[in-house]
């Protein structure tokens, strides 16, 4: 195992490279500016904020500069936001996402396998219907409506805790259960799928006949092939919840990272969006990884290889 | 263990028959048939609908009327602009319709083929496939939809190119975790040792084992595409005022959902009621094709 | 197989408890900060930064007058310039040279005195070409200011700054310009710390870390202490400002959600004392059950839409009236925007500075239609399709859905609607990739030059294509003049003429609905809505 995540590391340069690549020349190609303004600056302080941050050399050497600095772990600063960089943003606001994104993991997770379990167990009966009915009303209902939904009870109605904000433990609630249940849909979905589809397997009936508890066969044979589709799923998933939902986070006014991933492509923040790209890739290659070495440990019929 | 569907080759017709059959006699699921092609045929028929019964087109303005409720002249209340609702919401079900099932279909057969080739093949084959996966996760997609309209115009086509380019990696993903597990299974083994080529072991075997997640996958994809399209529009790309669609009616009435909440029920009743009859249809769907029988 | 499922009501009541437990009924924040005297804005978004030599917009702007204090200060009422650390003037009887006479007692946060020399270093550096500053030319009718700032001359004597003594500056401007005490108003001309910004850096870096709240030092009635992004600001009471025991405010918070409903939430469940815009969507519910809330007031922006005048048939003057005359603008502000908008038949807001321009455009139908028949296209016959470009914004989109019928309707002419991104839809409108499209512009003075100095051919923001000499002629002259009589009468035949080739087609003035408690004292609507902290406090409610 310890060889399989070593290669994976090694097969993480490539990618990241290609990927600063492709960034990079994606962001050059698109229409307008970093400082592209409704009130035009007049073009020789246009031309003069561009040769301040380099940008007025030939494409070429603004990349070699660029895969230079990344290599030597310096993102660049910001251009919506001088007097910062980019690495500082990040550190800055990740933790923030981070927590929300554990927080709302824990809700997905408990939420979504529970009633997952419970309709794969009692398929097409009331329980069924009802926790998958659960879970599709979680998917209809877009975070930008279930959001501002539960503010309006729980807040501005019931003023139970402020309509937004990130202070206190409370302020925690609302977000999380917005964020979780959309991903809660998905684990529930999806693992009353995988239980199905192995719970009508022979072992498991070969266990039952032999006169195995349910939970014992939930627990101990079915859950480990049922949730197959739930880690494929969680892998890029847990990436993008740690990484924030620009969403969730403008309607709760968190200061998180989510935002950036798309505010930053808007206001043409080069240096930004190539951080906060990088940053969500070796993410998304760690989870894929995590998820690889679950997927091996649920099922151990499978090798490294 | 034999292998349960190698005869699966010999009589595919009257194994769609016996599916067929056995669909049919799944209530839910041909509730869930029925009212899909109840609400394509509304909204193909938006036109001679909207001329014949309501009596207002889609793009008929009222300004002075403004947005009210549910009555006997405006069945579904009107939007801002004093339009009727249920003719933006018959005309705007056929861009979501189709965006919401031809979309989802594309990803499915790019991510499917794509996850089950890499699952099946395994060693270096699966190593590029896979990292190919992770650079397409990372790439900035807001980006990359700008730049799609930069150089190709608006065009109805790039929004499925946009949207098929990021729905199908994480049902790529899905696909290959279920086919490594089952290549290691029984009959697989049984399958090779009776000399079959690989393409048909993973094509005729290994996917119709899979069945179950990429129709519970495929049903959530439906609305998310919906979804994802509203933010398309936002972009420029997809539908362009006065045309409308369901994602845009929902993201229009979410901001005015405490004035004028009917300009965000309907658009998402209609929404919800797809994707439970797709769900419906799904699981039926899932059952009828599984040879394995029910099981109780 | 039977298994008992865990009752699913069960779970739904202790996940209710977890909540309840985390929450409970208190005081709202509003009420504490009353009593504490910390004012509560809602800012609407993160600012850039707090550089006045870097920030722009009004974000920025709103944050940073509560830190600055400039030679002189907007008025609350009527952004009036009175006296800031400049106490009085003198100027000059031909309108040249102005003699500020700086405060002693005027103070950095850091206890050093602010002097004329600080001002002299502060606009060397707000005009130094390598700064870049976006504002600088709001200092150009100073002499040789443009000059310096285009690298043209680099020798800064030479241009029209004179610290005469420590406590004296004098200004030279190259021709008489009544307004400038108005222009200097504006962010541009604040002082900024020079030795400071030294410490952390060179003069001239963007990336300077100056105005961190650990760094930082200013001159305004208030002074850093928290900056965390994308959360707030809080700067607090600076001891050090010159008439401290004026001010009653202790603190004031700047919230940084962009968004405005979020924002308008925050507002209502008791977060924010203020909110500068309300959502379009909220007015109606604000004017109707909670007028006390809400006050709406005019500010110097006009929306309008620009014409490409090099796109045929956009080059006829004929289909340029036709398309303005069609439109009915009263429709518009009071259906579509429905803020107390008011509608515009010319450019400039009524009013701006004693400036009402006399010509208008009529809204007549039946005479557009004739304007179109006379162009050669009848009816609308063989118009060629046209496009509207907005930016992705829903009231941008309601108010071009409802100009599309209007000129289906009246003119039986189709035009598409295309939005994009914004800086897709800034960079088209700059390369004039268009047909027509959206624009606004608002005042950074309260002057009627800084609307029509816009269409002059040079402007740099004059994306229409448009080019009338006379035009150019008539604001030159007007820039020209020192007498506000005749340099008024220039710029009413000049929107005249404006009026009369419509290279924009003016649709509304801006009105700003703003959410504001009624425990806030001493705010006032204006203009350039550009509130003045030194006045406001707070006065706790009883309930």
């Amino acid at each position: 195992m310890i060889r399989f995540v070593a290669r994976r590391f090694l097969e993480t340069i490539p990618v990241l490279f290609i990927l600063a690549t492709a960034t990079f020349f994606m962001m050059r190609l698109a229409p307008g500016g970093p400082f592209l303004a409704e009130k035009q600056a007049s073009r020789e302080i246009q031309a003069r904020m561009n040769a301040h941050y380099g940008l007025d050399q030939p494409l070429f050497r603004q990349y070699l500069r660029q895969m230079k600095n990344l290599l030597r772990g310096d993102l660049g600063p910001s251009f919506k936001y001088p007097s910062r960089t980019v690495n500082e943003i990040i550190a800055q606001s990740f933790p923030v996402s981070a927590e929300l994104g554990l927080e709302s993991l824990a809700v997905a997770l408990v939420l979504g396998l529970l009633a997952g379990i419970i309709a794969a167990l009692k398929q097409n009966a009331f329980w069924d219907h009802f926790s998958m009915s659960l879970a599709m009303i979680g998917l209809c209902v877009p975070t930008f409506v279930m959001g501002p939904l539960l503010i309006s009870a729980f807040a501005l109605h019931l003023e139970w805790c402020n309509a937004a904000g990130w202070f206190f433990p409370r302020d925690r609630v609302l977000p999380a259960l917005t964020l979780g249940a959309y991903y809660a849909a998905y684990v529930a979905r999806l693992s009353r799928g995988g239980l199905l589809e192995v719970l009508r397997q022979d072992f498991i009936r070969t266990a039952q006949a032999k006169g195995a508890g349910a939970a014992r066969v939930v627990c101990r044979h079915a859950l480990r092939g049922g949730l197959l589709p739930v880690v494929s799923f969680l892998g890029p998933s847990i990436a993008g919840l740690l990484t924030g939902s620009f969403v969730v986070e403008t309607v709760f006014g968190i200061p998180g990272l989510g935002r950036f991933f798309v505010t930053a492509a808007f206001n043409r923040d080069y240096c930004m969006v190539m951080g906060s790209v990088l940053f969500y890739a070796v993410l998304v290659i760690g989870m894929n990884l995590a998820a690889d070495i679950v997927l091996v440990w649920l099922n151990p019929k499978l090798r490294f290889d | 263990m034999p292998p349960p569907d190698l005869h699966l080759d010999e009589k595919s017709a009257s194994f769609w028959q016996d599916a067929w059959h056995r669909l049919r006699k799944n209530r839910l699921a041909m509730f869930g048939l029925v009212v899909v092609a109840v609400l394509a045929l509304l909204c193909g028929l938006a036109g001679p609908i909207c001329g014949h019964i309501i009596g207002f087109s889609y793009e008929q303005q009222n300004l002075a009327l403004g947005p009210v409720g549910p009555n006997h002249v405006h069945w579904l209340g009107t939007d801002r602009m004093g339009r009727d609702m249920l003719a933006r919401l018959l005309y705007g079900g056929r861009i979501s319709l189709m965006v919401g099932l031809l979309a989802t279909v594309v990803s499915l057969f790019i991510g499917v083929t794509y996850g089950a080739v890499s699952g099946f093949a395994g060693g270096n084959v699966d190593m590029v496939l896979m990292r190919c996966v992770d650079i397409l996760y990372a790439l900035p997609f807001t980006i990359f939809v700008i730049l799609l309209m930069v150089f190709f115009g608006q065009n109805i086509i790039l929004l499925f190119v946009a949207i098929g380019a990021v729905q199908w990696l994480t049902m790529a993903r899905i696909v290959r975790g279920q086919v490594m597990a089952i290549k290691q299974q029984e009959f697989v083994e049984a399958a090779r040792a009776l000399g079959l080529r690989r393409r048909r072991i993973l094509f005729r075997h290994i996917l119709p084992n899979l069945l179950g997640p990429i129709i519970v996958y495929a049903t959530l994809t439906v609305p998310e595409v919906m979804l994802l399209e509203a933010f398309l529009s936002f972009l420029g790309l997809g539908v362009q005022p006065p045309h409308s669609s369901w994602g845009v009616l929902i993201k229009e009435g979410a901001e005015m959902m405490e004035e004028s909440p009917w300009m965000l029920i309907y658009p998402a009743a209609a929404m919800a009621l797809t994707l439970f009859s797709l769900n419906f249809l799904g699981d039926g769907l899932r059952d009828a094709l599984d040879t394995r029988g029910s099981k109780e | 197989m039977r298994v008992r499922a865990p009752s699913l009501a069960g779970l739904a009541l202790s996940l209710g408890l977890l909540v309840l437990c985390g929450c409970g009924r208190r005081q709202t924040l509003v009420e504490i900060a009353d009593r504490i005297q910390q004012y509560r804005v809602g800012n609407g978004g993160e600012p850039g930064d707090l550089d006045p030599a870097i920030a722009v917009g009004q974000i920025e702007h709103d944050v940073m007058l509560s830190l600055y204090e400039g030679l002189v200060y907007g008025g609350a009422k009527d952004n009036s310039p009175r006296p800031g650390v400049a106490q009085s003037w003198d100027i000059s009887p031909d309108g040249l040279i102005y003699t500020f006479h700086l405060r002693p007692n005027a103070r950095w946060s850091n206890g050093g005195p602010v002097t004329a020399r600080d001002f002299y270093q502060s606009y060397h550096r707000m005009l130094l070409p390598s700064m870049a500053a976006q504002y600088s030319y709001m200092l150009y009718p100073v002499t040789n200011a443009e000059a310096f700032n285009l690298g043209k001359i680099t020798n800064f004597d030479q241009v029209g700054f004179k610290a005469l003594d420590d406590h004296t500056l004098q200004v030279k401007l190259h021709s008489p310009t009544p307004y400038l005490l108005a222009m200097m108003t504006h962010d541009s001309w604040y002082p900024v710390p020079i030795a400071t910004i030294l410490k952390y850096g060179a003069i001239d870096d963007r990336s300077n870390p100056w105005t961190r709240p650990e760094n930082f030092v200013c001159n305004g009635p208030f002074v850093l202490k928290e900056w965390s992004m994308n959360s707030h600001i809080l700067v607090v009471k600076n001891p050090m400002y010159w008439d401290a025991e004026h001010i009653r405010l202790n603190s004031i918070y700047f919230d940084a959600e962009e968004n405005y409903d979020t924002e308008e939430r925050m507002f209502r469940s008791g977060q924010l004392h203020t909110i500068r815009t309300a959502p379009q969507t909220k007015v109606d519910f604000y004017r109707q059950y909670k007028p006390d809330l809400i006050n709406i007031y005019p500010i110097l922006t006009t929306y309008f839409y620009y014409l490409n005048v090099t796109h045929p048939p956009l080059n006829d003057k004929r289909v340029r009236q036709a398309l303005a005359m069609s439109i009915d603008r009263a429709a518009i502000t009071k259906t579509v925007t429905r803020a107390g908008e008011i509608p515009a038949f010319c450019l400039t807001p009524p009013g701006t500075a004693g400036y009402t321009c006399k010509a208008a455009l009529r809204e007549d139908p039946v005479a557009a239609r004739k304007l179109l028949a006379e162009a050669g296209y009848p009816d609308g016959k063989n118009f060629p399709s046209l496009s509207l470009l907005y930016n992705t914004l829903q009231s941008h989109k309601a108010i071009a859905e409802a100009i599309q019928e209007m000129w289906r309707k009246n003119l039986n002419i189709h035009v598409t609607l295309r939005n994009e991104e914004w800086k897709v839809y800034l960079d088209a409108m700059n390369h004039a990739h268009y047909d027509m499209c959206r624009g606004g512009w608002g005042a950074d003075y309260v002057d009627p030059s800084t609307f029509l100095d816009v269409f002059t051919t040079d402007s740099g923001n004059n994306n229409t294509g448009w080019s009338n000499a006379e035009y150019d002629h008539l604001c030159a002259e007007a820039s020209g003049t020192g007498d506000t009589a005749a340099r008024y009468a220039s710029y009413q035949k000049a929107e005249a003429i404006l009026v009369d080739e419509m290279p924009i087609i003016p649709i509304y003035v801006y009105s700003n609905p703003r959410l504001i408690q009624p425990s806030v004292h001493g705010w006032h609507p204006n203009l350039l809505d550009s509130p003045d902290y030194r006045s406001i406090y707070l006065v706790p409610q009883n309930h």
